[in-house]
């Protein structure tokens, strides 16, 4: 069997299966769906190492076809999504236990990971636009997961604007179609694409991946479960626009340098503005999706450089961040958990009881903000130097600025809730699957960022 | 290389790694002890036989190149000498956490920021160090380590951005040697000053320095004395020397801005460092000001000067890092590091006081020992330069950095009469508690290694400048005063000994003492001068009391102003930006919930409404198609 359709097929197929089963043996049946997924994504490795890029198509038509590539960009999206989607599982399998519906946000988590898997996979426009809104449903049934007013408005607002920046992609796609006469990506390869097409797909890639302006509802995702927001909002979700990016204006069509040179700034004010928001923000949740919204900057600004190294080193931007992010992410969840709060203003003096929490926090923010020897430093500083040295100075400035927003908005947060007096009290830390899966995210950045020359030497195996 | 890279890199970062899984108390110290060990003496070797370069691909035509030059052989060997000294210190600490395991792996990426040869090397295993300055803080205290963090890392991103334009001028990654880059354009000037803010804050340099004397206020002694001490030294010096005698070449501009800083530094640190009760504020406050000394070396643009720079950094390390572990050790008996509650403590640890004395005296430049040394060479530097120099303005600014050097230098001096004072002479006020005893041997002995070195280095500097720092400055070092320290440390040594003679046989026969009596009376007891109350009334002076007052709050203080200029952007970021996007997208929605309503409206069910409109289409049809 084809590896990449397993790693479709399966999680969606499982979603409805599972269903079926008793409640109690739901949440374990789903995370092992996801395990499941994840080996499938390691299946498609060899193969690309060896061929470099497999596309197979059915019912082939001019407009539509069900047609899919597996590469190194989609491999690597896919494992890195299913890996992180696989330790969030196993951290929700504790987080979620007490609520009453936990079957619904498993339901829709697989769903989520399926339409994630064939977006990846995806090689004609119509059939991304499909999963991509996918998962869009998938994303606003989870945010207003506790059904309350405030979650319902904040989903409502993620699916609109998010939903408005698809339909300017979908003007695109049908002007693209009359103008080249296909859809199909392999077909559309190597060739130049006008800049009122390539603004028009820019529109959905900024709406789902939080870039200015249309980034205003990830922070009030916030609202959701935190393995959702970890999983949908931090580590893979967001990351489909900058996938669709990649895949569009870097392996595909050629853009033109005025589109390049406006996303580029784009990028760099973005990364400065959700920096500077993440610095003035006191709930903790906000603090670290404005940071999301950053980070992501980085990685789309390294990707428009248009240069191989680049490309290599957004690819590993992704992956340091997805790790990192996820983590800080959960650790937050941890605390929230525990104190029943997000306001870093009511809370202190964590570092007592919670001292594990607190240290994968710390190896988490050391890898966001790019410190080395963590995995973040290498494509932060690589991008920064990228960026420069194609004589984006201000923007290299501006990335620069925002690394020390970063720095500033992490050990404010660390801060505040780890340091000086006990305000709300904690119950001592435990043997904990939470506690693990964060320790895991933490190390795992540190010893990837130690021998960086393993992911270098996966990517350049797997990526032309 | 690959025996240096295994053995000064590779093995200590394993062994920390070991340190920190295997929490165990014996195993922690030995192993740590074993690993610095022998990294010390393989270091030694690597200096003398360097090794040829090799280069490790990283990825497209980057590569981490490794290779040491003649500069860093010498700073591999005083860098593992310290790893090894206060490791051998810290056996006896309490609440050691994983501080083995730090020290190891601060060890290892410091030898290995020294080894690199090219830029992206260096660039992480410095920033390698920051991570694990903030985890050696944080044994002290969350908030001094946050303070930490934040200052080095806003210096070491802009050491990166630095280094990115260097690497874009130049369009090479690989670190000159020599034939730097000229001051002449504006993208180099920047690239300049951003890598001067890496090294300034990194060697603690004001304004930079904050998080060094937040730092002294709980941090355990070792970590202080390796890292603001000895460490963190070393490495900025060294950025700074090969900056300013590798990277770039400098012109006047550059130097007058050296010696300006470096001036500056001088004075302001001792000056704070005076009107100090805790002694590691006082500590910190001098390692401040020494670096000043260094700094101004750089400024003078000649061979002097450099290898002057160079050689107070080695000699600062050993001294400073000794006086932290004086105190230290101090604190080990006393429980305190409050001046006003020590005090005649040099009957009781004989070996302490007399290494604290080599060291605070080296401090201050009292010849033959290393401290003067050094500032001799600084200052003939500085005065070679003020004469060689036809522009006035920079002769100017020599003048006034050798006035400094030279002020600072008295200071340095009365501050430490202060410390030695107040420790080991007078009378103690707590001694009649308890009698301390001299700290144990593993803690003494690196204090007498620091100071034989003190001495060694003082007496016979000719021997160690021409062997170690003439091959780097590429030239023989001509001094114009002359001075013989052999010949003035024998006659010292013989008065010294002379006096010895004099006090044994004397002291054996006891003395008469009797109480004073004057007329009928007793007379009142003596006066006693706290040495904490040394230098008050200069607080009291006019210009210097608005300095201290200034000081207090903290207005001037690097960190406030960061997190300032940071918070107000941030604020004005997200208000002007962030929030007029939330609400322009929120009024769209809302003018879309609108039209609905307005469209809600007309569709009211009722039929003469519909008809209404039906006749309002058919007369807008008709208009439209006679316009036609």
């Amino acid at each position: 069997m084809n590896p990449a359709l397993g790693a479709i097929s399966l999680p969606i197929l499982g979603a409805f299966i599972i269903k079926a089963f008793p409640k109690k043996h739901k949440p374990g049946l789903s995370v092992l769906t996801l395990f499941a997924t994840f080996i499938l994504c390691l299946f498609a490795v060899p193969p690309v190492i060896k061929f470099k890029e497999i596309i197979f198509q059915k019912y082939f038509t001019d407009w539509f076809s069900l047609s899919f590539v597996i590469d190194g960009l989609s491999v690597f999206m896919a494992g890195v999504s299913s890996f992180v989607a696989l330790l969030i599982g196993l951290y929700s399998l504790e987080y979620m236990k007490e609520y009453a519906d936990k079957d619904e946000f498993y339901f829709w988590t697989l769903i989520f990971v399926g339409a994630m898997m064939g977006l990846v996979f995806s090689s004609n426009l119509i059939l991304i636009y499909c999963f991509w809104e996918v998962t869009a449903v998938c994303s606003w049934k989870l945010i207003g997961f506790y059904r309350k007013e405030k979650d319902a408005k904040a989903a409502d607002r993620a699916f609109l604007v998010t939903f408005f920046g698809a339909s300017l992609m979908l003007l695109g796609i049908v002007l693209i179609y009359l103008a080249y006469g296909t859809l199909e990506l392999s077909n559309l390869k190597t060739q130049a694409i006008g800049n009122l097409f390539a603004f028009l797909l820019l529109g959905g890639i900024i709406s789902k991946s939080a870039q200015l302006p249309l980034h205003t509802w990830l922070p009030d995702a916030g609202v959701a479960p935190t393995p959702v927001t970890a999983l949908l909002h931090a580590a893979v979700l967001v990351k489909i626009g900058v996938y669709v990016f990649a895949r569009l204006f870097y392996l595909t069509f050629i853009p033109t340098p005025v589109f390049l040179n406006s996303v580029i700034a784009l990028c760099a004010i973005t990364i400065v503005v959700a920096g500077g928001a993440a610095l003035v923000e006191s709930n903790m949740k906000r603090i670290l999706a404005y940071s999301t919204v950053s980070q992501l900057g980085y990685i789309i600004l390294a990707f428009s450089l248009g240069t191989d190294l680049a490309f290599k080193m957004a690819m590993l931007y992704i992956l340091a961040h997805s790790l990192a992010k996820a983590g800080l992410f959960l650790c937050a969840g941890i605390v929230e958990h525990k104190t029943g709060t997000k306001d870093i203003n009511e809370l202190g003096g964590l570092l007592k009881t919670m001292p594990y929490t607190g240290t994968a926090y710390l190896l988490c923010a050391f890898a966001i903000i790019g410190i080395p020897p963590f995995l973040g430093f290498w494509p932060k500083f690589m991008t920064v130097l990228f960026t420069v040295q194609q004589g984006h100075l201000w923007a290299g400035i501006l990335a620069i600025a925002g690394a020390l927003f970063t720095l500033f908005y992490l050990m404010r947060l660390f801060d505040r809730v780890f340091l000086g007096e006990v305000k709300i009290k904690a119950a001592e830390e435990s043997r904990s699957l939470m506690v693990t899966v964060v320790l895991a995210l933490g190390i795992s950045s540190l010893l990837l960022g130690l021998g960086i020359k393993f992911p270098l030497n996966f990517l350049q195996a797997v990526v032309r | 290389m690959e025996m240096n890279l295994h053995i000064l890199v590779g093995l200590p970062l394993v062994c920390g790694f070991v340190l920190f899984l295997f929490r165990n108390e014996r195993l922690n110290k030995n192993l740590a002890l074993l690993v610095l060990l022998l990294g010390f003496i393989w270091s030694i070797n690597a200096a003398i036989r360097p090794a040829p370069q090799k280069a490790i691909e990283l990825i497209g035509n980057y590569s981490l190149i490794l290779g040491s030059n003649r500069l860093s052989g010498l700073i591999i060997i005083f860098v593992n000498l310290f790893g090894l000294l206060t490791c051998l210190y810290s056996r006896d600490m309490e609440n050691k956490g994983a501080f083995f395991s730090y020290l190891a792996w601060l060890i290892g990426f410091s030898n290995l920021a020294l080894l690199s040869a090219d830029f992206i090397t260096f660039i992480f295993s410095w920033g390698a160090t920051l991570a694990l300055l903030y985890a050696l803080l944080n044994l002290g205290s969350g908030r001094s380590a946050k303070k930490a963090f934040s200052i080095v890392g806003f210096a070491d991103f802009s050491l990166m951005l630095g280094v990115c334009l260097y690497i874009a001028v130049t369009n090479s990654a690989v670190m000159p040697q020599g034939r730097g880059l000229a001051l002449d354009n504006p993208m180099a000037w920047f690239s300049f000053i951003l890598m001067l803010v890496g090294a300034f804050a990194k060697a603690g340099c004001a304004p930079f320095h904050t998080w060094i004397t937040t730092a002294a206020e709980d941090a355990p002694v070792p970590v202080m004395a390796i890292l603001p001490g000895s460490l963190d030294k070393l490495l900025g010096i060294y950025l700074l020397a090969r900056v300013s005698a590798d990277f770039f070449v400098l012109n006047g501009a550059a130097m007058a801005i050296l010696l300006l800083t470096g001036g500056l530094t001088i004075i302001f640190a001792v000056m704070m460092a005076l009107i100090q009760h805790d002694l590691r504020k006082l500590l910190s406050f001098h390692a401040v000001s020494q670096v000043g000394y260094m700094v101004l070396g750089f400024g003078t643009g000649n061979a002097l000067g450099f290898a002057g720079g160079i050689f107070h950094m080695i000699n600062n390390a050993v001294y400073k890092s000794g006086l932290f572990l004086v105190g230290g050790a101090v604190e080990k008996r006393k429980k305190t590091f409050e001046l006003e509650e020590l005090g005649g403590l040099a009957a009781y640890m004989p070996l302490t006081f007399i290494s604290g004395l080599v060291f605070a005296l080296s401090i201050s430049g009292i010849p033959p020992l290393n401290g003067f040394a050094s500032k001799w060479m600084l200052y003939q530097g500085a005065l070679s330069g003020m004469f060689n120099t036809p522009n006035s303005w920079l002769r100017l600014t020599f003048l006034f950095a050798i006035i400094a050097a030279m002020f600072g230098s008295a200071l340095t001096l009365a501050s430490f009469i202060k410390f030695i004072h107040a420790i080991f002479l007078g009378e103690g006020r707590a001694e009649r508690k308890a009698q301390p005893k001299e700290v144990s041997f593993s803690m003494v002995f690196p204090l007498l290694i620091l100071a034989l070195l003190c001495v060694l280095l003082g007496v016979f500097p000719k021997l160690f400048i021409g062997k170690l720092i003439e091959p780097w400055v590429g030239q023989a070092i001509s001094f114009s005063g002359s001075w013989d320290s052999l010949f003035v440390f024998i006659f010292l040594a013989a008065g010294l000994a002379a006096g010895a003679i004099v006090y044994f046989t004397y002291a054996s026969k006891g003395t008469r003492q009797d109480g004073a009596y004057t007329g009928c009376e007793t007379a009142p007891p003596e006066p006693s001068y706290p040495a904490t109350e040394f230098y008050k009334t200069i607080q009291s002076m006019p210009l210097a009391g608005k300095f201290y007052g200034l000081m207090k709050q903290e207005a001037l203080d690097v960190y406030n102003i960061l997190s300032g200029i940071l918070t107000i952007a941030g604020r004005l970021l997200y208000i002007f930006i962030d929030r007029l996007i939330y609400v322009l997208t929120s009024a769209a929605g809302y003018s879309v919930l609108g039209l609905s309503w307005v469209f809600r409206k007309m569709h009211s069910g009722v039929l003469d409404q519909y008809l209404a409109w039906s006749l309002a289409g058919l007369l807008a049809m008709f208009f439209i198609l006679m316009a036609k």
